[in-house]
């Protein structure tokens, strides 16, 4: 197990460094010159170059890269915003919570819609419950997620006045009150995320029913919904377990239009505000954020597909 | 004495088969899926190409006497917050849409697959791909926003972000179809024969790679749609004087209480024009190859 791990932690390096690169040089592409926006507008040129010293700048790009890098390896320093002059990470942790709890909240409405539909849709299959399945999980993925949010707003929050328009409120502070500002842009998020579920859920269900067990199962005369369950279902999990991982690491990410559509204070709307303002060391740390997010979730699913299936070798 | 009348049977419905492979195609389920997604795709883009033609008002043309009037037999959609007609304006607002869709199409079909090519022929395969990889770990709405600031917001720029967002995901695909005819018997035949390595790719594995470049390219033009929407609605995609359905939205959410037919038309559009491209690709998938299912989704 061990071994497994290490090699797979060694495999991901490469793929690392370009995202730490790509994270890097969103801010090197820029045309215009960082320390110039830094300084401000009104800036002699004097403040300029000492900013510029400041920030490195006038160092090779390989020496300043291998510095950002050494920072936040060594010091776990993402830099600081030019913005209010705090800590990058600061910025990030104080809005990481209201962003983990939507992203939960939206994990769960894609599962509890997702497989119960992918799963009836593939028994069914064929017949008119699948289709009807399989078209609305089309909708579902061709809604834009901002829209559905919009929507639903205007439906639940200002016409019908349900539930609050937007915002957040920490579940310290009640969590029934917490979980009526998370329910539509938890629904916004998740529902497009359940279309894929289901999709996935459904042919990963009917591949499996196709097996050998599945049909011994069936002809040691076991009743037809513990087949389903028990033999295929379970089996089926585990590319469904994969897809579920990868749409936990998009929902993390992916949330920034939905975080501006309901005034959510977490880290998407913070990557707008430091886009308009031309925040760059923010920007930077949240995509590098996000991408090293996700791989790390696709590592955690590669374990667990080695915990789960005795078929994948530890090597 | 069957065989003869066998083949006057051939020859007697010979001429109709020659008649119609729209026909044909039309006899088969998918096919008949793909005809009609087709018509509905092609009556979308006229209505949006031809705007011009059946409505008389300019879309940026601003009537502030006539300000969020609802809809009505004039103002088919009503109007804006600066009296412009909403109906003209969501229909001319698929052009950008459109433009962007393909062109991201296109671009990332052209580059994604050169360097899929690239990566199934050469030795750089590895190095390529774990390149590619970096690349897909960051959710497209991030790489996009995270491009668009760097470069700043236009037409321009929108298709050059979300290509960089696109072209890994169509090299894999492209890498994914190039290495089954690789691998196959007549491939190494040819090279038996002494066949060039350009030679096995464009006779060889180009044509294997037809199918799934076009139903991933479909789904693009959908994605991309999709994105530009979304970094419109931002405020960062399209500049705001070009009335895209994203600068639309993002327009119409100040204004969502008292004018909430603009957010609702603008928005249907966008996924009426989207479902149809998505609907499309998994008809082109099911007629091109039945064995690509539940490949090219996200």
């Amino acid at each position: 197990m061990f071994r497994y791990l290490t090699n797979h932690i060694i495999s991901m390096l490469p793929t690392l460094a370009v995202v730490a690169v790509v994270g890097f040089m969103l801010v090197h592409l820029t045309p215009g010159d960082p320390a110039v926006f830094a300084a401000g507008p009104e800036a002699s040129p004097a403040v300029v170059e000492q900013i510029r010293e400041r920030m490195g700048l006038n160092r090779p790009l390989h020496v300043q890269f291998l510095a950002w890098v050494r920072n936040i390896i060594v010091e776990g320093n993402l830099g600081v915003s030019i913005q209010t002059g705090e800590p990058v990470s600061a910025i990030l942790a104080s809005r990481a919570e209201p962003t983990i709890a939507l992203a939960l909240a939206s994990f769960v409405v894609a599962l509890v819609i997702g497989v119960p539909l992918g799963f009836l849709g593939a028994v069914q299959r064929g017949r008119l419950g699948d289709r009807l399945i399989m078209a609305v999980a089309t909708f579902g993925v061709s809604v834009p997620r901002f829209w559905l949010g919009l929507m639903l707003m205007l439906l639940f929050a200002v016409t019908w006045r349900w539930l609050p328009v937007g915002g957040y409120r920490p579940f310290s502070d009640g969590i029934f009150d917490a979980l009526r500002h998370l329910v539509l842009p938890a629904l916004a998020l998740g529902l497009a995320e359940a279309a894929l579920i289901a999709r996935m859920t459904r042919t990963a269900m009917l591949e499996v029913m196709n097996e050998d067990y599945v049909r011994t199962a069936r002809s040691k005369g076991l009743v037809e919904q513990r087949v389903l369950v028990k033999h295929a279902l379970r089996t089926a999990l585990i590319p469904i377990l994969t897809v579920a991982g990868l749409s936990l690491a998009n929902l993390l990410g992916g949330s920034v239009a939905i975080e501006v559509v309901f005034n959510y204070p977490g880290i998407g709307r913070g990557l707008m505000t430091a886009i308009t303002r031309r925040d760059y060391p923010v920007v930077q740390a949240v995509v590098l954020l996000v991408g090293v997010i996700y791989m790390v979730v696709n590592l955690l699913i590669d374990l667990a597909y080695a915990g789960v299936d005795p078929r994948v070798r530890y090597n | 004495m069957s065989g003869t009348t066998d083949a006057t049977r051939i020859s007697a419905t010979a001429p109709r088969k020659k008649r119609g492979w729209l026909a044909a195609m039309w006899r088969s389920r998918n096919g008949r899926a793909l005809i009609i997604t087709t018509i509905i795709l092609a009556v979308i883009v006229l209505l949006i190409a031809g705007a011009p033609l059946f409505t008389s008002f300019d879309p940026s043309r601003a009537d502030p006497l006539n300000r969020l009037l609802p809809p009505s037999q004039e103002h088919l959609l009503g109007t804006d917050r600066l009296g412009r007609d909403v109906f003209t304006r969501v229909f001319y607002g698929g052009q950008p849409s459109l433009i962007v869709g393909l062109l991201v199409a296109v671009i990332t079909t052209v580059i994604g697959g050169i360097i899929g090519l690239l990566a199934a022929f050469t030795r750089f395969d590895n190095a390529i791909m774990r390149v590619m990889d970096g690349f897909m770990a960051f959710p497209a709405i991030i790489l996009a926003l995270g491009l668009i600031a760097a470069l700043g917001s236009s037409l321009t720029n929108v298709v050059v972000a979300l290509s960089i967002v696109y072209v890994p995901r169509v090299a894999r695909v492209m890498r994914g179809a190039a290495l089954i005819p690789k691998a196959a018997v007549y491939t190494e035949a040819a090279r038996g024969l002494g066949a060039s390595l350009p030679r096995i790719i464009f006779r060889h594995a180009l044509p294997n790679c037809v199918a799934p470049a076009i139903v991933q390219a479909t789904f693009i033009v959908a994605h991309a749609i999709q994105i530009e929407a979304t970094l419109s609605f931002l405020g960062v995609g399209m500049p705001p004087s070009i009335a895209s359905w994203g600068n639309i939205l993002q327009e119409s959410r100040q204004v969502l209480r008292q004018a909430p037919w603009i957010g609702v038309s603008a928005g249907l559009a966008v996924m009426f024009t989207v479902l149809t491209l998505n609907v499309l690709g998994d008809a082109l998938r099911d007629y091109l190859d039945p064995k690509l299912r539940g490949a090219g989704d996200r």
